[in-house]
């Protein structure tokens, strides 16, 4: 006969492993190696089986929860290896961008591998906070609740962390001369 | 909305957020702002490049059931273990070398590394439950208690025998570093049992300091002749312990007492280079 945990495992994989490619996909670009990441959702999963009973109080997507907890292990195990708090000052982090003039026209189609590389030389939280908004079904509210952060600060991260995308986008452009418009056929 | 909480809202209005009444005002001042809608685009232009990033590549093969195996591998430790004690009293020890290395490159100069015990976990996680990497090429023997590695380790070292009674087999060894810093040879034993339970051990290359989010990890209360420190990460065990003038890290499924248990009856076999290409 099953048990009453054998019930609630059943429960949790119905309802929690269908955003596995999800959050697999979110964990290779937020760890940069598909070793990690699979360790990652593993261990998302393992905690988020645990946790399962609080979560189903709470009146919160499972997909944006499972992230969350994705969010926090990745963050702890930042921090337990460098044997450090977070080195990312909360303060510039959460700067409001300034209001610039608006960024050089990108031809982003040509540019996918340096998207990549430019996402990959942010600090987490501005990578994470990219990630999620370009995960489908995100809205700033679900991003706050994931992170942890109200949503003017999803905001100014986001802002933030695209400025630092098209800065390196700008540069790699300008040094191969990729602009958009007329020289693409 | 003025124009500034529009240009705020817009990476959310580009994402599909946002309330019906504030998409209708977004929409209305999109409708006469070329600026605006210029700003909508490049936003739109980035999700979708980031969003090509996400969905490039492939999800591993089987990942969902490694996750699902996991988590019910939690439920069902409890049942799993007894069999775990049973078949593992060893008596009289083997002394024929069962694993065998060469040297291509010596250790580097030998100082307390510190290596976090999650690392040996994931590696644990990824080469021996995950991929079952056998990179070293390892040749099961005839006999119980023998095999062969047939490609050559970077560096000389003898491994524990797990192999000998005939409860394990050495499924698999490959060199993925669970910290850059070191080099291993990472034995995967599996037992025969159904279910196969998985054992590995790690031969790192120089003494290093097993550590816990920063701090030095305990020695086991286990009253083993090896002195034992140990880690726990979710589910896997982490023991290691000095021999040899190098460092060993046993990572497994299942409760400490098991594995001491298991790692006590075990003796390092010495280490020449395995012939066969
Ligand atoms: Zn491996």
């Amino acid at each position: 006969m099953a048990s009453a945990d054998d019930r609630s495992n059943a429960a949790f994989e119905a309802q929690a492993l269908p955003h596995l490619e999800t959050l697999y996909r979110v964990a290779r670009r937020l760890t940069r190696s598909d070793h990690e990441a699979e360790d990652l959702v593993q261990e998302t999963y393992f905690k988020a089986l645990r946790a399962f009973a609080s979560y189903e109080a709470r009146a919160f997507g499972i997909r944006p929860w499972l992230l969350k907890i994705l969010n926090n292990t990745f963050l702890n195990r930042q921090a337990r290896e460098r044997s450090a708090p977070r080195t990312a000052d909360q303060q510039v982090l959460d700067q409001r961008p300034d209001e610039a003039s608006p960024p050089p026209e990108l031809d982003y189609e040509r540019l996918d591998g340096e998207v990549k590389e430019a996402l990959d030389a942010l600090s987490p939280e501005f990578r994470m906070v990219l990630l999620l908004w370009a995960t489908d079904e995100l809205s700033y509210q679900e991003i706050a609740k994931i992170l942890e952060v109200p949503i003017g600060t999803v905001m100014s991260r986001l802002h933030r962390a695209r400025q630092q995308v098209i800065g390196r986008l700008g540069e790699y452009a300008r040094e191969n001369r990729i602009q958009r418009g007329p020289t693409r056929r | 909305m003025t124009t500034a909480e529009i240009r705020n809202k817009l990476a959310d209005y580009a994402a599909g957020g946002l309330e019906t009444a504030e998409r209708a005002a977004i929409e209305a001042a999109l409708a006469h702002d070329p600026a605006l809608r210029a700003e909508l685009q490049r936003w739109q232009a980035l999700r979708a490049a980031i969003g090509r990033t996400l969905a490039d590549g492939a999800v591993p093969a089987g990942l969902a059931d490694r996750v699902r195996s996991r988590l019910r591998g939690r439920s069902a430790a409890g049942s799993r273990r007894r069999r775990w004690v049973v078949g593992l009293s060893f008596s009289g020890m083997a002394a024929a070398a069962v694993v065998t290395l060469a040297f291509l490159v010596w250790p580097q100069t030998a100082g307390a590394t510190s290596v976090e015990a999650t690392r040996f976990a994931s590696a644990f996680r990824r080469c021996a439950l995950g991929q079952c990497h056998n990179t070293l090429a390892v040749k099961p023997g005839g006999e119980a208690g023998s095999a062969q590695l047939l490609r050559c380790a970077s560096f000389e070292c003898p491994l524990p025998d797990l192999t000998h009674d005939g409860e394990y087999v050495l499924a698999g060894a490959c060199q993925c570093p669970p910290d850059q810093r070191v080099k291993v040879v990472h034995a995967i034993y599996r037992s025969r049992s159904p279910g196969g339970d998985v054992v590995s051990v790690f031969a790192v290359d120089r003494p290093i300091a097993l550590c816990a989010r920063g701090k030095q990890c305990a020695h086991c209360p286990c009253g083993s002749a090896r002195r034992y420190r140990e880690a726990v990460d979710g589910d896997v065990t982490i023991l290691s312990w000095d021999e040899g003038g190098r460092t060993f890290v046993a990572a497994a499924r299942m409760p400490r007492a098991e594995l001491t248990h298991l790692l006590d009856g075990v003796k390092l076999t010495a280490g020449s280079c395995g012939g066969e290409r």
